[in-house]
């Protein structure tokens, strides 16, 4: 070549220029940028909501009840005169306590089997493996059922039950990392110098596969949010008083003809939290891990 | 712009002198309009190529060379434009024939050698089925009679066992056989012109100039028509008859091989032919660069465009885009300074 | 599952495979491995819902007798050790029979299975049909007219329909629309082949958005592919190099991603079939697990987890077949 160019000095920190490439990228992507804001305002509104709501979560009034939107009730009351605004504040906590909650659960408990199986090798990696059989098989709906109806259900409970659910994508994907990560040039380097495993699994690996997990991470999102609204759906999932926005249209779906705006309020956010959760995550795709699809 | 540079045409002397061209190219313009700014890829390209000659098309990467061989099958990835010029093949402007007839050009007339051996077969069709389909759709051949035809052409170009290739898929090939493969491909049809856009830069050394002893007989047994793109000056000296220099989507200079070797006056080429590493070279573990990149050029303006890096720069030459001129018989320029010391030019020429 | 390996370039230093014979030893292998998970799982359901208070009866039967419970649980084979429990159910199962649920103690369990299951397939399978279909259909049409308005209008129209809203709701906006306000449709239930109409469009939406998205990314990609280029450098039609070239190579990645989604649709969605009013499986699943029906509730998850181990296996072997340059491997790396 013409512009033989050596580089005498290694790049410095290829991680901090690779986040700023990610950044980059996200950043070209109009849709993502809209739904990271839309996000944003979601999630924020969820942990201000005791300070924002307009009532307290459970004030009852009979006097006002299924009102039209006025100057105390923005968006209105339900049938027992609690304030729609309020509930779907306290809902929006809720579920993104359930949104987040589930897929955390899921990688703590996928990620560190992902890695050994991965890293290690042999039987563990086999175990891991059937273990990743098992879950993938017991279709994962169901299960989270079971779970509730053995078990109970709060918002915690419900975020650790369709997280258990979730853990075997987190842990195919750190293991599929590792894999493919433990052979590379650096790593080899690393072992060679005397670097301990623990270290390397943790500080020479971990930020390399952190992409992916990213990505996986947000993609879950939505899908935590449908199938917890689901639960509430079917009268399974949060109970009363907890606001939830997936037992508002349950309880407004008797009111549709009289008062539409009671469905289409919690219709509507769940809509734009599922819309914005899933673009973001797919700009975060394209930004993070630009060989997958 | 066009005008500037039509005019200056050059004949190849000694081949073919007189006979009109195989393929010509004039004042080819490839612009690709980005969401914020266009890149001016090729601007007003010309050159032409003649039965038995093998030309070479050499320039870093990011001259514009691969999409010129592109234009000429009107095969400019999305979202790339012509924007203007001729390629004329057999008297016919490529570029103004409606798709139904480039296709018929493609594959039959023109066959193309790419870059990458490696991913540039189908995976999921056997070695049989790629031959079947480019004999029966251009030549209307039937499957037992494409068949026969595939051994023969697998084996001229030097495929062992021919007979036994045919079924295998290619991912159970070498890199070199699925070059040769890919060749056999593209003059299954005997085709008049071969564009072969760094044909072995995917491949290791003894192979790459095995390949290129392959293309040298096919030329020269079949009398083609030859187009060689690459980046290495060493291929074009073993390899090719006449060379074009392109920078930034222009022409800087052409010439025989042998004048070029021996008397390169553009200081671009100048710089390109002390960059090729030899073993005195080696020794020294010095390499010889052209300090900057080849620009993108985004914005039309006057002035030659290696002016930034060249180290003859003038105020003309900031000013005024020099227009390509002969300063010997084949030979032509496009230059306000060009380099005539005589001792630039044999050191530049030791190679 | 994960027993596929594509090939490396290289050329390849074995002699040819000898198909059949891999396919078998394959197919065994995952087959007791798959057996193997199946009888986990079981002692792993069978485990968890024993293991915590409260049994099938305690709920509706609180004004009976110590005497009468003791009798009913005996009768049910409850009054016997846990792992005892475990080993007639299979031993039931070894013959066929899945035992007698505890809500319907006047039929079988593999009765109500022949009876709810046909709704759920019919379902199911509409599902499967229509959204694979017509989402591998847009899909392509998108990837072909990439960077046009088609594909930002299909792109945009398909996946924020399918993804914005879960099933359930979109089912119930459908019924609302259509069957209350317009009367076109029936609201729910089961019985006419009207009533499989709103069902299966809710019921669609999504897979037929995943199906376009996987369809529209791994068609682009192979569009820009090497091989693509050069099969149109040699002028091969346009047809011949959508078929031939991108579809053929495009499609196959989708058998692996969209296969195992098969036994997720044809075992039904819980959300569905209780917004519809279907008695498919789905809504005894509901039933089940809520009343501890535990002989229903094996029978239902062992159905659905050997549904989708069936289809991970002939997804993964359908891909190894379509595909030359993935060979089959025993499961250990």
């Amino acid at each position: 070549m013409t512009t033989v160019q050596v580089q005498l000095e290694p790049a410095k920190r290829a991680s901090t220029s690779f986040w700023h490439a990610a950044w980059y990228r996200y950043r070209r992507n109009r849709l993502s940028v809209v739904a990271g804001a839309v996000a944003l305002v979601i999630l924020v509104v969820a942990v201000v909501a005791p300070w924002v709501a307009p009532y307290r979560e459970a004030t009852i009034d009979l006097t006002h009840v299924l009102a039209r939107p006025t100057w105390h009730h923005w968006l209105g009351t339900d049938e027992i005169g609690r304030d729609t605004l309020t509930r779907l504040i306290w809902g929006d906590q809720t579920s993104m306590s359930v949104a987040i909650g589930a897929p955390l659960v899921g990688a703590l408990i996928g990620l560190p089997l992902g890695i050994l199986g991965g890293w290690f090798g042999g039987a563990l990696d086999w175990v891991v493996l059937r273990l990743i059989e098992l879950f993938t098989m017991v279709p994962t709906i169901l299960a989270a059922l079971l779970f509730i109806t053995v078990f109970g259900v709060s918002v915690w409970k419900l975020a650790l039950f369709i997280g258990i659910t979730l853990w075997v994508g987190f842990a195919r994907l750190a293991r599929a990392q590792y894999l493919a990560l433990r052979d590379r040039d650096f790593v080899q380097a690393a072992r060679a110098g005397g670097v301990p495993t623990w270290r390397i699994i943790l500080v020479h690996i971990l930020p390399n596969a952190a992409g992916p997990v990213i990505v996986y991470f947000v993609q879950q999102i939505p899908y935590t949010i449908f199938t917890a609204a689901g639960f509430s759906f079917l009268g399974l999932g949060i109970q009363d008083p907890t606001p939830d926005w997936g037992k508002m249209i349950n309880d407004a779906e008797t009111y549709l003809a009289t008062d539409p705006l009671l469905v289409f309020v919690p219709v509507v956010a769940i809509a734009l939290a599922c819309l914005s959760f899933s673009f973001v995550g797919d700009g975060l795709r394209d930004a993070l891990d630009p060989t997958s699809k | 712009m066009t005008d500037d540079l039509a005019g200056a045409r050059v004949g190849p002397e000694g081949t073919g002198a007189g006979a009109a061209p195989l393929l010509e190219v004039r004042g080819l313009r490839v612009a690709f309009p980005l969401e914020r700014r266009t890149v001016y890829a090729v601007q007003g390209l010309t050159f032409e190529v003649h039965a038995g000659e093998r030309l070479g098309i050499v320039g870093e990467s990011g001259s514009g060379k691969s999409v010129s061989a592109q234009s000429i099958m009107r095969m400019v990835p999305f979202p790339g434009k012509v924007t203007g010029g001729q390629v004329l093949f057999e008297g016919r402007d490529l570029l103004g024939i409606p798709d139904a007839a480039i296709r018929s050009v493609r594959g039959s007339k023109i066959g193309m050698v790419p870059q990458n051996p490696l991913s540039s077969l189908n995976p999921v069709i056997t070695i049989e089925a790629h031959f079947r389909e480019v004999l029966s759709r251009h030549l209307g051949l039937s499957r037992s009679e494409a068949r026969v035809r595939a051994v023969e052409l697998l084996g001229s170009v030097g495929i062992p066992d021919p007979a036994q290739r045919l079924h295998e898929y290619a991912h159970r090939l070498s890199g070199g056989q699925r070059q040769r493969v890919i060749i056999a491909l593209a003059i299954a049809c005997r085709p008049r012109v071969l564009i072969a856009d760094e044909p072995t830069t995917a491949l290791d050394v003894t192979i790459q100039a095995q390949i290129l002893q392959l293309f040298d007989e096919l030329v020269a047994g079949a009398n083609l028509g030859a187009v060689l793109i690459t980046h290495n000056l060493g291929i074009v000296a073993a390899h090719c008859d006449r060379v074009v220099v392109m920078y930034a989507g222009r022409v800087m200079e052409t010439a025989p091989v042998v004048e070029l070797f021996r008397s390169p006056s553009h200081p671009y080429t100048v710089g390109l032919l002390r960059c090729v590493p030899r073993v005195a070279m080696h020794k020294a573990r010095v390499f010889a660069t052209i300090p900057g990149l080849p620009p993108q050029v985004t914005e039309l303006r006057d002035g030659c465009p290696f002016a930034p890096r060249c180290d003859r720069v003038s105020e003309q030459c900031r000013r005024e885009t020099p227009a390509l001129a002969d300063i010997a018989p084949g030979h032509a320029l496009a230059c306000w300074n060009p380099v005539t010391d005589a001792a630039a030019r044999a050191e530049a020429a030791s190679v | 599952m994960l027993a596929l390996r594509l090939q490396g370039c290289g050329p390849d230093q074995g002699p040819s495979d000898g198909r059949a014979d891999v396919v078998l030893s394959y197919l065994l292998q995952r087959v007791l491995s798959l057996l193997f998970v199946l009888l986990l799982a079981t002692v792993g359901i069978f485990a968890m819902m024993h293991s915590v208070p409260g049994g099938p009866f305690a709920f509706s039967q609180g004004d009976l007798t110590k005497v009468a419970m003791h009798n009913i649980m005996a009768k049910y084979g409850l009054t016997e050790p846990v792992w005892r429990q475990y080993l007639n159910w299979i031993w039931q199962l070894m013959h066929g029979y899945l035992g007698i649920p505890f809500e319907e103690p006047t039929m079988t369990v593999n009765h109500l299975i022949a009876t709810a299951w046909p709704i759920t397939l019919i379902i199911g399978g509409l599902t499967i049909a229509v959204s694979y279909s017509l989402g591998l259909l847009l899909g392509v049409v998108a990837a072909i007219r990439h960077n046009t308005w088609v594909d930002s209008l299909i792109t945009a129209v398909v996946s924020t329909a399918g993804i914005a809203l879960p099933n359930y709701v979109i089912g119930f906006l459908l019924i609302e629309v259509f069957a209350v306000k317009l009367g076109w449709l029936p609201v729910g239930g089961w019985g006419s082949p009207a009533d499989v109409v709103l069902p299966v469009i809710a019921f669609s939406l999504y897979p037929l958005a995943l199906m376009e998205r996987y369809t529209r990314a791994s068609t682009l990609e192979v569009t820009y592919a090497d091989y693509v280029r050069m099969g149109r450098a040699r002028g091969l039609s346009g047809r011949r190099i959508l078929f031939n070239y991108v579809l053929r190579t495009s499609l196959i990645p989708l058998i692996t991603i969209m296969g195992p989604n098969i036994p997720n649709i044809l075992t039904g969605s819980i959300f569905i079939e209780a917004t519809f009013g279907l008695p498919g499986l789905g809504s005894y699943f509901t039933n089940a697990s809520l009343h501890r029906d535990y002989p229903l509730i094996m029978a239902l998850v062992l159905i659905v987890a050997a549904l989708w181990g069936a289809c991970y296996i002939i997804s993964d072997l359908a891909y190894a077949i379509v595909d030359p340059r993935v060979r089959l491997e025993g499961l250990s790396r």
